[in-house]
Formats: structure tokens, C-alpha cells, sequence
């Protein structure tokens, strides 16, 4: 046996998306069923167009969303908690950019009960001046806490310099937390969730009982449909930025600029160059900071695609005496990549990584319902994922030198240190 | 409410179905078959941790960790070819154990066969590796323990905690210098002495079959030689009897203070109590500490408590940061006034059902993971039965309220808390 050689690889694989089962309800509600799963569990998410894209004053959103059903017209929010957990169940709620919403995990056999408390958590929600004044005091303790942390200060001040005043270009002040009133919360409430219909997504193995139990509470909802702002391609701050942090031992760095979204033909070759700059644990950077030069645990690239924009971004934190040689590196790698064409191994490498990641990704009903969701929420082709694999694999060194040019050109990124350097 | 709770149908419960077989050389090996996946994961376990280290050269099994991927025998990058064929990897350290993990395309698992079993085998042991990696772990040390607000609490507790046993200092190590002086002869002595196919269990996950498994186990780690393991003999802690309490001053901006039992170790028949009782004080929004100390006396804006999980005897914990308009001194009275009402009565049978019915969810949720699946399977192996995975469950669901008091009389003592009152700097 020859332990030098690896033994043979295939990459055949099939994928294909769940075919997500719709249902329309008589006051519009989509409802999307993504069945399957070993357990006859299921997570039941409803999405509202409320993240803080659409948002006058910092925190509304989040807020909003974080305190649904803590406390409602009937019930405290002890009591509304205590019920979801007299049957195992609990639920999440989370906030982004352009959504927000509350999740559910509960066993099928139990939503019959769970169901009436789901509504209630999203209709009845109310905002009582105790919760509120709790939850922002505490909020604003672990505010206070992260601006301690090298990394959050540099990720929330980064997002200000790369869109402005852009609806995308939140960064959380101190005073944000005393301008912010019940009132506003309750007025959001009104306008995000009262008069507007959620998108519903079912994952999961669930009954045509439990189904039926779904419905008759998601028909009692009112509202319309509503859409995103328009907005202009924002104007990012490019060039050097650097906030001291005194005390600090290691540097946050963040580069990065507004770019294209997941609908954009340039997107697959994009990802591409993306993950072989910083995409992955074999990556150019991660290569060079890390295994080379050891200035740093890590260092990562990605891609985001929000609703009306996207963002790229470098993220590492290095030693404060290396920040200097990581930044002269990291530019280096940049060039490189849109000077010289990569070899067929490491794009070979890289197109595999890309492909099996994928695959991983669509394991199963709750792994399969955030492409699901993607599909649905952007409105994009069924076969999306499939054509994007598809040009994935068709990417050339050439489409790489001529993407990294294109985007990743050193006049059009903005580059932020927090710490020291 | 207590009449109508529902409770846990056991028959119900998916069994996950595994089959075990052990090596010539004594690596103990075992598959879960899924073929509803297109993936396979591999976990690999050595039974090796911070807790194995000299306390001269503390952060060296995680360090050792970092090295692994640094090259084999016959391989001289570990990364690569897993990338081609799909895959990806990682890895941890604990104090007790070391274990790594890939997921890979179903079809490609023999990548997996062949990068582990040749550095199980050897490692390449290169200096130039060994010094960048040093640079890494420094880093990952700053990144995670210095440069965070509270980010030392556990480089103060343990000493405070532990006085002979070794879980007296963290995975990442006492203190930066040790990682400075890890040699090339440190490393090779300590993977001969606890890397070995021995001292370690295999588990294979997902769209395989057992006798496949078997086949590549054999042809690929079967013949790694066996290893002469020392047994392990640690320093058992002896009773605390008093009260111990360390008070530091930090820039951070709230008072925190934490709270550390001592509780028996893993495998002993009151753990699931004790897990137990760490979430009727502070799993979700209704538990005790949330209700009563954030919510109605609004004196802490977090609270927290959990067991450490540890194999040799471990910890309760519980801990909090206090709100600007109380003391320290305040904190710790309302905590302990907490504890003392489970010490006082039997809690009510309904607070102690809801716990078990959403540690049913949530375990419905994990296993349905395959990789969850497969640590769960090779961490009840290192207990001494991997059939745990599929009575944990039912054992929880036996413990009583009388238990969760006779437990709480015992663990929540004066005599038995170490306090660490951690000062935000005025």
C-alpha cells in the first residue's frame, strides 16, 4: 500500500432542491412546506419586511422583534413563555437588515396547542413600559461590554464608513439607546406587523392535521404585502481608516466595499475569486497570515447579499506589532491574484471545495430551507443554485484576474484597523 | 398546571442504530449507518487533553493539535486533498479529550481513511511548523483570553477552584510562556506517548455501510502499530472545606461575579441532576435566575449557570454581571438567595417537566445532524458505552424533584463555593 497517494476521488454527485409545497391562504399568506427529516419535529418561521433597512431611528427594528410576546393583551411574558415550554417548544427571534421575525421549534403532535400561542405572540403583542425599559437597559450593558471588543467596534464602524447614510449603514451609537421610545417600538409594531402579511416557511416533519392547524391560525392575520426601498449604490468612504482602542494587544482589520448581489452574472465567478483569496481554510490569505507568517488565529473573506446591495469584506485580528506587515501582505495577496493566473490545481482545488461545501449545504430539509428561502424571498429561477454550481465549475484563472480587477482594485476598497498599529 | 403536563413518551424516541468493532490494535471503531444523506463524517477521538500536561508545559495538548495539520509521514499537507475531494475539517481541545472531524461527499470517505490513518501513524515533525504555529497559538491566546473584557475569568477561576488536580489551568495554558518553550522533542514525545490507535476511538457517520467501514478501518489503520500508553494517574482533589474568594479589578464596565461548585464527575449517577439543575435556574426566559434577578429585582442584566461537563470531578457555575445600581455584595446575597430555595423545599414538579420536555426538543433537533451524532457516539464510547446516546434520555427523565433538593443541599455550601468578584475599574 502506497500511503503517499490519495485514493481516488469522485465528484458525481446529484442535487436537487426540495420542491417547497405552497399554500395560499384566503388573506394572501404564502405559506411554504419544506417536508422531510428524520424526527417528527419542525421549525415554523415567519418573516416580516421589518429590518433595519427600513428604520428612522437605530434599534427600532431589533427591538421590536427581540421583545414579540413578551408579554401580550391576555398574557404576562412569564406566561407566555411558560406555555411554549410546558410543551417543549421555544421560539427565536431575530432581526437583520432587511427581515425580521420569530421562529418556532416545537414537536408536530403539540402544534395544535402551539399554534393559537404562535399568533398571539405575533398579534398581540404588548409593549408594556417595564419590558421595554428591561430589555434596552440590558441591551445597553452588552453594548457597553462589546466596545471593549476590537472586533465589534471595527464591524460596526465599518458598516458606517462603507455606506454613509445609506439605509445599509447602521452603526450603533451609545445615545441611540436614549433616544429610543416605547411608543416608537409599539408605533413599528403597528406598521411591520400588524398591517403586513408574513411570509411563512414550514421545515420539518409535520402532519396534514398540524398543517390545517397552521392555516386556520395564519388566515386570521390581516395586512398587505409590502415592498423593499428603492436605494442608490452607496458611496462608500474609501481608503485607510484607523480608531485607536488603547490597551489593546491585537488589531481588528476589516477591507471591504459595497458590491453586487447573488443576481448579478459576474456573482459565481465572483465567489470564486472570493474563496480562493479568503474563502476557505486553503485560501491565499489564510495561507499566507496564518501559515506562513503566523500573525493571526484567522483570517477570512466572504460575500453578503443583502436585498438592495451586497457587501465583500477581509475580517482578521493580528498581533498590534504585525498590523502593519498583515496589511502589506494581505494587499499583496490582492495584486497577485489579479496579476498572476492561478494554476489549474489550486482552481481545480478550490472548484471541488466549492462543490462539496454545497452539497453539505443542501443536506437534509433545515440545511435545504435557507436556499429555499433565498429562492423565494429573492424571487430568483428554481434552477438558481443548480446554473450557479454550474458556472462555478466553468470559471477559468482568467474570469478570476479579470474579477479580482474588476472589484477587488485597491481604490475602491475601504480599509479599517481598530486597535493600535 | 401540574396535572396536564405532558410527559415524555420514550417508545416514541428515535434509536440511533450503530455497530462497534475494535481492531487488532485496539482502535475501537463504530458506524451509523444514514443513507438518507449524500455526506459521511469521520470523528476521530484521542483520549488526550489539557488535563494529561505537565504543569510545566500547560497549553501543549492544544498546541499539538495546531501541529496535526501540519503534515504527516507520507503526506505533507493535510488540507489540500481533503479540499479536493470535497471536504472540510476541524478540531478541538478540551481538558479531556482531543478530537478531530471532517465531513466529506459519502462517496470520497476514503480521503478521510487515508489522511488519518497516516497521522495517527506519524506526523512529519518540522521545526519551521512547529515555530509558525507557536505564533498562532500566541495569537489565538490574545485573541480569545487577553484582548477580550472578562476574558480571563477562567485564567483566575481554575487556580482558585483546583488546587492538585490539573483542570487547575485551561486548554489554552497558563500562560503564554509555555507555548514559547514547546521544543520538536516535546512534541515527538508527546505524540508517541498519547497518540495511538489504543488510546483513541473512530467513528464513521452517514451514507456508509458497516462492512465498508470495516474494510477501510482495516486496510487503513489497521496496521498502525499499538502503543505502550502510560496509564493515567492524576492527582485527585482533595475536599474543599472553606469558603475561597479571589477579588480582582479589570476595565471592563459592569461588576461580574461568579459563583463555582464543585460537583462529582461525569459518569456519576447524579450528574443528570446536577445538569438538571443548571437549567431550571437559567435555560430560557422562565428559569429562576432570569425571573427573579434580572426580571422582577432587575439587580443583574445577564445571568447564567451551567455544569462544566467534565470527565473528572467538575463544576457547577454560576454567573452574572450586575447592574450599575447595586454592589457586588448585593449580586452575591440575591444569588445565594436563589439557591437556598432549592436547598429549603422540593421544587414543583411542573418547573422540573418543562426542563425534560424542552431537553427533548432540543436532542430531537441535534440527532437529526450527523455529525452531532457521531461526537455523541464516540464521547459515550469514551465514557465506557456508547449505548448512552440512546438511554441519556430516559435516565434524565427518572430524576425527581427530591433529588434535585437532596443534590442542592449538598452542592450549594459556603464551604463549597470559590467566589471571584470580578471589578469593573472606577
Amino acid at each position: 500500500m502506497n500511503r503517499t497517494i490519495q485514493p481516488e476521488i469522485s465528484h458525481h454527485y446529484t442535487f436537487d432542491l426540495i420542491e417547497p409545497e405552497k399554500e395560499v391562504l384566503s388573506n394572501g399568506i404564502e405559506i411554504y412546506y419544506i417536508q422531510g427529516g428524520k424526527q417528527d419535529v419542525c421549525r415554523i418561521d415567519a418573516l416580516y419586511k421589518a429590518g433595519n433597512i427600513f428604520e428612522h431611528k437605530n434599534l427600532t427594528s431589533s427591538s421590536t422583534n427581540d421583545l414579540l410576546g413578551e408579554g401580550t393583551h391576555q398574557k404576562t411574558s412569564l406566561e407566555v413563555n411558560d406555555a411554549f415550554d410546558f410543551y417543549g417548544a421555544y421560539i427565536q427571534r431575530e432581526s437583520s437588515r432587511d427581515y425580521a421575525g420569530v421562529s418556532l421549534f416545537a414537536s408536530d403532535k403539540h402544534l395544535g396547542k402551539l399554534m393559537p400561542l404562535l399568533k398571539d405572540v405575533i398579534t398581540q403583542s404588548n409593549y408594556s413600559q417595564l419590558e421595554f425599559d428591561i430589555y434596552l437597559k440590558n441591551r445597553k450593558a452588552r453594548y457597553e461590554d462589546s466596545l471593549k471588543k476590537v472586533e465589534f467596534v471595527c464591524r460596526n464602524e465599518f458598516t458606517g464608513l462603507l455606506y454613509g447614510d445609506h439605509p445599509y449603514g447602521k452603526s450603533l451609537k451609545l445615545n441611540d439607546f436614549e433616544n429610543i421610545t416605547r411608543d416608537e417600538i409599539e408605533a413599528w409594531y403597528h406598521e411591520f406587523y400588524r398591517t403586513q402579511l408574513p411570509v411563512v416557511f414550514v421545515t420539518g416533519r409535520v402532519s396534514e392535521d398540524s398543517k390545517k392547524q397552521i392555516a386556520e391560525n395564519f388566515v386570521e392575520l390581516n395586512g398587505k404585502n409590502i415592498s423593499f426601498p428603492l436605494s442608490n449604490f452607496p458611496q462608500a468612504q474609501t481608503g485607510s481608516h484607523f480608531i485607536e482602542q488603547p490597551g489593546a494587544i491585537q488589531s481588528a482589520i476589516r477591507i471591504g466595499r459595497p458590491i453586487i448581489t447573488i443576481e448579478h452574472e459576474d456573482y459565481s465567478a465572483l465567489s470564486v475569486s472570493n474563496t480562493l483569496l479568503g474563502g476557505y481554510f486553503g485560501s491565499r490569505l489564510m495561507k499566507n497570515i496564518r501559515e506562513e507568517k503566523g500573525y493571526t488565529y484567522g483570517i477570512g473573506s466572504g460575500l453578503v447579499s443583502f436585498e438592495k446591495n451586497g457587501m465583500w469584506m477581509i475580517a482578521t485580528e493580528v498581533g498590534k506589532d504585525t498590523t502593519q506587515p498583515a496589511l502589506t501582505e494581505i494587499y499583496k495577496e490582492m495584486e497577485l491574484l489579479g496579476k498572476e493566473p492561478a494554476s489549474d490545481a489550486e482552481l481545480m482545488t478550490v472548484k471541488n471545495y466549492i462543490l462539496g461545501n454545497f452539497i453539505k449545504s443542501i443536506d437534509g430539509p433545515f440545511n435545504q430551507s435557507d436556499k429555499i428561502k433565498t429562492i423565494i424571498l429573492r424571487n430568483l429561477n428554481k434552477e438558481f443554485y443548480k446554473e450557479h454550481i454550474e458556472k462555478v465549475m466553468k470559471v477559468t484563472s482568467a474570469d478570476i484576474m479579470s474579477m479580482v480587477n474588476k472589484y477587488f482594485s485597491r481604490d475602491l476598497l475601504t480599509e479599517l484597523v481598530v486597535g493600535g498599529k | 398546571m401540574a396535572s396536564g403536563l405532558c410527559g415524555n413518551n420514550i417508545a416514541e424516541n428515535f434509536m440511533v442504530n450503530y455497530e462497534r468493532f475494535v481492531l487488532g490494535n485496539g482502535l475501537k471503531v463504530l458506524v451509523h449507518e444514514d443513507k438518507t444523506t449524500p455526506m459521511a463524517v469521520m470523528n476521530i477521538l484521542y483520549d488526550v487533553g489539557a488535563r494529561d500536561e505537565e504543569e510545566t508545559m500547560t497549553g501543549f495538548a492544544h498546541l499539538f493539535e495546531h501541529l496535526m495539520f501540519e503534515g504527516s509521514k507520507n503526506i505533507p499537507n493535510y488540507d489540500g486533498p481533503l479540499q479536493n475531494a470535497g471536504g472540510s475539517n476541524n478540531a478541538f481541545t478540551s481538558n479531556d479529550i482531543t478530537n478531530y472531524y471532517l465531513t466529506v461527499p459519502a462517496q470520497n470517505i476514503e480521503t478521510g481513511f487515508w489522511l488519518e490513518s497516516d497521522r495517527m501513524m506519524e506526523l512529519a515533525f518540522l521545526q519551521e511548523k512547529l515555530d509558525i504555529q507557536k505564533k498562532v497559538v500566541i495569537e489565538e491566546f490574545k485573541q480569545r483570553y487577553l484582548n477580550q473584557p472578562y476574558g480571563d475569568v477562567w485564567l483566575l477561576l481554575r487556580p482558585l477552584v483546583y488546587k492538585k488536580h490539573p483542570y487547575l489551568w485551561p486548554t489554552i495554558g497558563k500562560e503564554i510562556a509555555h507555548i514559547e518553550n514547546a521544543s520538536l522533542e516535546d512534541v515527538k514525545h508527546f505524540f508517541f506517548t498519547h497518540y495511538a490507535p489504543n488510546n483513541a476511538n473512530l467513528v464513521v457517520a452517514g451514507n456508509v455501510t458497516a462492512a465498508q467501514v470495516k474494510e477501510l478501518a482495516e486496510k487503513w489503520f489497521g496496521p498502525i502499530p499499538k502503543r505502550d500508553i502510560p496509564s493515567r494517574n492524576l492527582p485527585v482533589e482533595p475536599p474543599q472545606t472553606e469558603e475561597r474568594r479571589m477579588v480582582v479589578e479589570r476595565d471592563v464596565p459592569a461588576d461580574m461575579i461568579t459563583l463555582a461548585f464543585h460537583m462529582p464527575d461525569r459518569n456519576h449517577p447524579d450528574y443528570k441532576t446536577y445538569d438538571l439543575i443548571t437549567d431550571i435556574l437559567s435555560s430560557g426566559n422562565t428559569c429562576r435566575l432570569y425571573q427573579t434577578l434580572v426580571k422582577e429585582k432587575q439587580m443583574f442584566t445577564e445571568i447564567g449557570a451551567y455544569v462544566m461537563g467534565s470527565i473528572d470531578p467538575g463544576l457547577v457555575v454560576v454567573s452574572g454581571k450586575i447592574d450599575k445600581k447595586f454592589t457586588m455584595q448585593q449580586g452575591e446575597n440575591a444569588i445565594w438567595e436563589v439557591l437556598e430555595e432549592f436547598r429549603s423545599k422540593p421544587i414543583p414538579e411542573n418547573e422540573l417537566q418543562k426542563v425534560k420536555n424542552k431537553l427533548d426538543t432540543r436532542e430531537k433537533f441535534a440527532l437529526m445532524n450527523v455529525l452531532t451524532i457521531a461526537m455523541k457516539l464516540a464521547s459515550s464510547e469514551l465514557l465506557g458505552n456508547a449505548d448512552m446516546i440512546n438511554t441519556e434520555l430516559e435516565e434524565y427523565n427518572q430524576v425527581t424533584v427530591q433529588d434535585i433538593q437532596r443534590v442542592s443541599i449538598h452542592v450549594f455550601r459556603r464551604e463549597n463555593a470559590n467566589v471571584l468578584e470580578y471589578h469593573a475599574k472606577k
